[in-house]
């Protein structure tokens, strides 16, 4: 791990609310009060994204889900900013309804489809991230069932792009621990360059213990993020 | 008035995409007596309407299914005009 002081007040960090987003204000509040990095919320109209460090695609249904959750997102102006952003190699986080958007745009490898069960999660689970270290938070979606084709697998493994996967309480990836049938229990990926980070969890759900339980597991998340894309 | 072109484009989950609203409609199928039924496929149906000479049509509607309405990692589609 880089060894970095872990103060990112100077960051700033753009939160991309689209038409039926619904995580923006609590990533908002999640970044400006205990990451405390800079954060301003932006209408996906507002396609100049010039002045951002790093930006975060919320959870939500954008345009309702229609067509495929994320699909229609992925299809507007402001991919074009975020595509260009990306290029500049500048960290984009996607969480939940934001994965999805940048799988669909195919900024990250795959798809999200829907529960293996066929039914909405909504519960705490355990996720495992890539250096072993075991993450409670909390999932909420009906198209959360991570594919993609073998070689795309592969690939994967061998960029050890594969961020998070559900997991026990003790780190175990077993069936048991995979809440939507998603391929090896993968719960999140990395770009190649570890500049893009998509997962279905809710880190943002997971920075206080008075709000959210026991676990600030979320922070984690953040940090790590920003440790590798800054 | 220009010449008006319609399809049809079917859109469904690749054969080895587990599809789960297929497989319980099948299995509560099968629990109910149809015991000979094999195979339960859903497709999502789009009709497209595009006023424009029909080669031109046949471009456009082939760019809606492959940008929009289907997606190349998990989905496959088929165009028919109606």
């Amino acid at each position: 791990m880089k060894n970095k002081p872990l103060d990112f007040s100077s960051v700033r960090v753009g939160v991309i609310r689209f038409l039926g987003s619904n995580c923006e204000m609590d990533a908002f509040y999640a970044l400006k009060d205990t990451v405390k990095t800079k954060a301003d919320v932006v209408w996906y109209e507002h396609t100049n994204l010039d002045g951002f460090d790093a930006l975060l695609i919320p959870g939500g249904f954008s345009f309702g889900d229609y067509l495929r959750s994320g699909a229609l997102a992925s299809r507007l102006p402001i991919m074009d900013s975020i595509r260009q952003f990306v290029a500049k190699k500048k960290p984009v986080l996607g969480i939940c309804n934001g994965f999805q958007i940048l799988t669909e745009a195919a900024i990250l490898p795959g798809a999200l489809l829907h529960n293996d069960k066929g039914s909405f999660v909504s519960q705490d689970i355990f996720i495992s991230d890539d250096l072993g270290k075991t993450l409670k938070m909390p999932i909420a979606h009906g198209e959360g069932r991570y594919y993609c084709d073998e070689k795309t697998l592969l690939r994967l493994k061998n960029k050890n792009a594969i961020a998070y996967r559900y997991s026990t309480s003790g780190g175990m990836t077993s069936q048991e621990s995979n809440p939507n049938g998603s391929i090896e229990n993968i719960a999140g990926i990395w770009s190649e360059d570890r500049k893009v980070l998509g997962l279905m969890p809710h880190p943002e759900r997971a920075m206080l213990s008075h709000l959210s339980g026991s676990s600030t597991d979320g922070r984690r998340v953040f940090e790590r993020f920003f440790e590798e894309g800054l | 008035m220009g010449h008006k072109v319609k399809y049809q484009v079917l859109v469904s989950l690749k054969d080895e995409v587990l599809d789960p609203e297929a497989k319980t409609i099948q299995e509560v199928l099968s629990k109910s007596g149809y015991t000979s039924l094999k195979d339960v496929h859903i497709s999502k149906r789009y009709e497209i309407e595009i006023e424009a000479p029909e080669s031109q049509a046949e471009k456009m509607v082939l760019a809606i299914a492959e940008g929009y309405l289907a997606n190349p990692v998990s989905q496959s589609f088929k165009i028919q005009r109606i």
